[in-house]
């Protein structure tokens, strides 16, 4: 299917194949419309619980973060969207739809390469129950985990280092230790295809990881 | 006709060698005491058995005078291979001796001045640290003793500067009478050698060196010097005075994961050059840690000692290079090659850094200075913006800049430092890949619709013995990073027939958008192999065999023309010091400026942009010619002819700082003068 995207004022329907049918364009705009909805709402929501002042800061990072990550997966789902060859078009339109309450600089430069889209990011974290999520810890230190590209590269790496750390923040580590382990990680495997292990080769590999 | 060796005078020679290791030590009070640590240890850590140091000591006792011998410093090792070689009977055969370069004949260059036998990545590689031995002494007299491993030979002997004819002379023994000899001079003082090795006497050693024996200045100056040896191997330095004798124990220092366990940094492999690497670069943030002075800055390590310590404060001009420390540690051919291109100082306490090679070294290791501090965000400096009238005239500038930067070649060989490299095959790598076949059909890079890109494959190499399965990636990404076309290959190699990985060539269809694509290719290994003795390592299932090959090209569009050289940035900050300075970065240099300076913040109000404009070109020249002149310095030294400053030839090779000073100036008064002149004649 296409996406619907407003790059610098011009409406764009995306699609990895540049053919667009009536019928996809049609369910392009109606998915821009639910996001834009569903956005809006949510962040209304938000305010309303105390999450984010009308102003704009945000009380709870994670909760908000988490809210917007698990409502884009509920819809990127809903259109098959993810997974697909259009995924990346999803997370770049989100944009066009956040208001500046949550997202003050409009289309950040990082968010350029679709993996480390930030609301992709989201949709990550968001794959997980609030609980799991809360016990990884505050926003920054998801924010840490996801900046270790050879970390994300993986979902075996990515889920044993959010699950060792959950087990880590549970003993009482600090961020700042926290961020010694994710260096430790990324140090041991940046040198690594990691794709190419069999899981007990690759457990075997960060268990061994000293740090 | 009259023909003769023109006499010299050594006495001469030897205080100049003196003054220049007191010199380059930066008048320490403790300079004897720093360099004689530094020569003596090194000269018999070079002639250690075992590679590892493994019985190999090094014992320097202060001996107190007494009825029986006067002051003495005594410096015993044994683990070496003492004064070995031939044995040379006059100053004749001791020269054919030299001549030769064999660097078993250690007894024959030990009783030379000025020659040196040792290899390249040896320690001590011109013959200066005896001279120094020499100087130690009020009486310029030394006897040494050795007992040498290929023969069992015992030598003992003594060499002294003749006050009369101002020559520095040998007197040796061989055998029963070198004993007989020994006893006559040291009976009682020291035992009888009974394992190979060297000793070496000072006579009457100067009052400065007496001094660090006593009051535990020699013991401070080994650790922080030999930290790396006594760290890796736990060797024995011992340092006795009297009653005390102690063991030097390694230093609580370094390496810094010692201190530090948090932010710590480690570079790994660093590849500065074809087949030259630093092996590590290892970084500590200290915050309210205190360090002890003499640890100050990045320790530059060469063969298990500190050659220098390099102020990071001098590297990154950030105030928060005073509270990092670490080291640098370069593998075998790098510090080979700066022994052979004499890109270390004499006295082995110093870099050269204006030279290429040091250079080089230098701007790694700012690079992985910045990428730690950005790594633990340990600055706020950040970069502010600006209104648009102004951003344009910081962007009219940099261009100014960058034209002339330009002009005067240095995007070219010069500084093109700034320019991307393609990092060509390792001579020394057995498996590699190979991407020679890949090109496009213009020389740009360029390719339009219905072309192809050819030879879009990599092959594999192995040259070892040993089979070797391997895992071979291949990709074409746009800018974006959007995977076009992707392939992954598990092969044996060497195969029998020579494996592509893959396509011979690359349509360029409607899948390709007008854009840059890389094409992209790694190597693992597919199994765990142990290439010890081939390759002297062992990988690992999964790990990066040989570094990511790439080349690029361009659908529908030519390449973009090359950034400029300069890039402005604008900062605020209360530090005085920061006015307009220059940072390099990996690709060139940011020309920070300061808005809150006083000098600079009227220029940063509403209409005064065309006033920061000419501001920010006169200072940006000052910084352009001073660059231009430091690569025209270093290429002179290369024998290659300067860039820009071909008149002022002489004067950089021999020049200081005022005359370097005075010649940007005039070039920078040129500049501006003739700009104004064209602009007035517009």
């Amino acid at each position: 299917m296409a996406i619907k995207v407003i790059d610098k004022g011009k409406v764009i329907y995306a699609t990895s194949s540049g053919l667009i049918t009536q019928k996809e364009k049609k369910k392009a705009d109606k998915l821009y419309l639910e996001l834009k909805i569903s956005l809006k709402k949510l962040e209304e929501s938000l305010i309303e619980r105390g999450l984010i002042t009308p102003g704009g800061v945000k009380k709870d990072a994670l909760r908000v973060w988490f809210e917007v990550g698990r409502l884009l997966n509920r819809i990127g789902k809903r259109y098959k969207i993810l997974g697909s060859s259009e995924e990346k078009y999803y997370w770049r339109s989100i944009y066009n739809h956040v208001s500046n309450l949550l997202q003050k600089e409009h289309f950040p430069k990082r968010s350029e390469d679709w993996k480390v889209n930030h609301f992709r990011l989201c949709g990550i974290m968001a794959k997980r129950s609030w609980n799991e999520v809360k016990k990884v810890g505050p926003w920054s230190i998801w924010r840490d985990i996801f900046d270790n590209k050879k970390i994300l590269e993986d979902s075996r790496v990515f889920d044993w280092t959010v699950n060792r750390i959950s087990r880590l923040r549970n003993k009482g580590w600090s961020h700042k230790k926290i961020r010694v382990f994710l260096y430790a990680i990324s140090g041991r495997i940046k040198d690594l295809e990691t794709s190419i292990l069999t899981n007990k080769e690759l457990y075997k590999k960060l268990e061994e990881i000293e740090f | 006709m009259f023909k003769f060796i023109q006499p010299k005078n050594i006495e001469n020679d030897l205080m100049a060698i003196l003054e220049g290791y007191e010199q380059v030590l930066q008048q320490s009070p403790n300079w004897l005491a720093e360099a004689f640590q530094k020569d003596i240890i090194q000269n018999s850590w070079d002639a250690r058995v075992n590679r590892k140091g493994k019985e190999w000591s090094c014992i320097l006792t202060y001996l107190p005078s007494s009825e029986t011998h006067p002051n003495l410093i005594v410096v015993s090792d044994t683990g070496t291979y003492g004064l070995t070689g031939r044995i040379p009977k006059s100053k004749e055969e001791e020269v054919e001796i030299l001549q030769q370069q064999d660097k078993n004949d250690r007894l024959a260059f030990f009783l030379s001045s000025n020659w040196s036998n040792k290899p390249e990545e040896a320690l001590g590689t011109r013959g200066r640290g005896k001279m120094l031995f020499i100087g130690a002494s009020k009486e310029k007299t030394i006897y040494f003793e050795s007992l040498r491993l290929d023969d069992q030979e015992y030598v003992f002997g003594k060499i002294f500067l003749n006050k009369n004819t101002k020559e520095i002379e040998n007197e040796f023994y061989l055998g029963d009478e070198a004993n007989r000899k020994r006893r006559e001079i040291f009976y009682s003082i020291l035992g009888n050698f009974y394992a190979p090795g060297t000793r070496i006497f000072i006579i009457q050693p100067e009052e400065s060196l007496i001094r660090s024996f006593l009051n535990g200045d020699m013991e401070a100056l080994i650790q922080k010097t030999w930290w790396e040896i006594l760290h890796k191997y736990n060797v024995n330095i011992t340092v006795e005075a009297g009653n005390k004798k102690v063991k030097i124990e390694p230093s609580s220092w370094l390496p810094v994961n010692k201190v530090e366990k948090e932010y710590v940094y480690d570079s790994g492999l660093v590849e500065l050059d074809e087949g030259l690497r630093i092996k590590n670069i290892s970084l500590a943030y200290l915050g309210d840690k205190d360090l002890p002075e003499a640890y100050r800055g990045i320790a530059i390590q060469r063969g298990g000692m500190t050659i220098q310590r390099i102020a990071v404060k001098d590297i990154i001009d950030d105030a928060i290079g005073e509270k990092i420390y670490g080291v640098v540690e370069m593998d075998q051919n790098l510090e080979k090659e700066l022994l052979r291109r004499r890109d270390e100082g004499p006295e082995h306490c110093s870099i050269h850094w204006s030279r290429v090679l040091p250079r080089k070294i230098k701007k790694a290791l700012r690079n992985q200075i910045l990428d730690f501090i950005r790594k633990f965000n340990l600055t706020e400096r950040e970069e502010k913006h600006i209104g648009r009238a102004h951003k344009q005239a910081g962007k009219e500038a940099e261009k100014e800049l960058n034209d002339l930067a330009r002009k005067l070649g240095l995007l070219g060989e010069g500084i093109g430092m700034k320019r991307k490299t393609v990092r060509k095959r390792l001579p020394d790598e057995k498996i590699r890949l190979s991407i020679a076949d890949f090109k496009t059909p213009s020389s740009t890079g360029r390719v339009n619709f219905g072309q192809s890109v050819r030879g879009t494959y990599v092959i594999p190499i192995n040259e070892t013995e040993t089979q070797f399965r391997v895992f071979v990636k291949v990709r074409i990404f746009n800018e974006a990073g959007d995977i076009i076309k992707k392939e992954e290959k598990e092969i044996t190699i060497p195969d029998k027939e020579t494996v592509k990985v893959v396509w011979e060539k690359t349509l360029i269809n409607k899948g390709f958008l007008p854009g840059k694509y890389t094409f992209r290719a790694e190597i693992f290994a597919g199994e765990e192999k142990d290439f010890t003795v081939e390759l002297g390592k062992k990988f690992e299932k999964g790990e990066r065999v040989y570094h990511p090959v790439s080349r690029n090209f361009y659908v529908e569009m030519d390449p973009p023309e090359e950034e400029g050289l300069f890039k402005i940035n604008y900062t605020e900050t209360d530090e005085r010091e920061k006015y307009v300075w220059l940072e390099q970065e990996d690709r060139g240099y940011l020309i920070w400026c300061n808005m809150r300076h006083p000098d600079i913040k009227p220029l940063m109000i509403r209409g005064e942009q065309n006033r920061l404009r000419e501001f920010l070109i006169r200072e940006g020249v000052i910084f352009l010619y001073a660059l231009v002149l430091a690569e025209d310095k270093a290429r002179i030294e290369e024998g290659k002819e300067p860039l820009v400053f071909r008149k002022e030839k002489e004067m950089l090779l021999g020049g200081d700082f005022e005359g370097f000073l005075e010649i940007v100036g005039k070039r920078r008064s040129i500049y501006l003068w003739e700009r104004r002149k064209s602009w007035q004649s517009r």
